[in-house]
């Protein structure tokens, strides 16, 4: 297949691309609710399909992120607020999980690891958002 | 946009598909650019201004009080 290097081309693919993004997505979006009416939530949250559609969509906000950034032209955070909130967000989940019945090392494992995907996402936030105020 | 791109290119007795491939877009890139219908970037402008021999000033640029109108 040949290279296109017409920008108009480009950028029409690129939208045939978003279109095809927004129908696939809807379908799965059905498929998985469909399958979660017939055999139950835990049952679709075991399949593959929801794997993928999780994580197509953290993919998208992660890719989305820097846009939002300079849309927004937010002013980057300070560390130390940034692990407070990321400490409290972790705890309330260990919480959240301890009560729902887990036990008290799974639930502070999966708070610890929240919280630590929280830290890493706002360090980089942070540090793109001092980028962009730079430039 | 309105430009003067088919009127450099008519003067340089150029058609469309020559210019098409000087430029490296397709030729209904450049008889949408012609008509209006599509704003080339700037990399690309430049790249018609080379290929016809002329500058941004005289292809593509429009009065201010016309500029309003346009968009």
């Amino acid at each position: 297949m040949k290279k296109i290097k017409d920008e108009r081309l480009i950028l029409r693919n690129l939208k045939n691309i978003r279109i095809a993004y927004v129908i696939q997505m809807v379908g799965m979006i059905i498929v998985l609710a469909l399958e979660g009416r017939e055999n139950g939530v835990e049952e679709m949250t075991s399949s593959p399909l929801w794997i993928v559609l999780l994580l197509s969509n953290v993919i998208l906000i992660l890719l989305s992120m820097p846009i939002s950034l300079q849309v927004y032209e937010s002013k980057p955070e300070k560390l130390g607020k940034m692990g407070m909130i990321s400490i409290g967000i972790g705890v309330v989940a260990a919480i959240l999980a301890y009560v729902s019945g887990a036990g008290i090392i799974p639930s502070a494992l999966s708070g610890g690891l929240l919280a630590l995907i929280f830290f890493v996402i706002s360090y980089f936030t942070r540090k793109l958002a001092k980028k962009y105020q730079e430039e | 946009m309105k430009n003067n791109v088919k009127l450099m290119r008519m003067e340089r007795e150029i058609n469309q598909q020559d210019l098409a491939k000087k430029t490296g877009v397709t030729r209904q890139t450049i008889s949408l650019i012609e008509k209006g219908k599509y704003n080339p970037t700037l990399k690309l402008c430049l790249q018609i201004c080379y290929a016809l021999n002329t500058t941004l000033d005289e292809c593509f640029w429009i009065e201010e009080e016309n500029f309003d109108e346009e968009n």
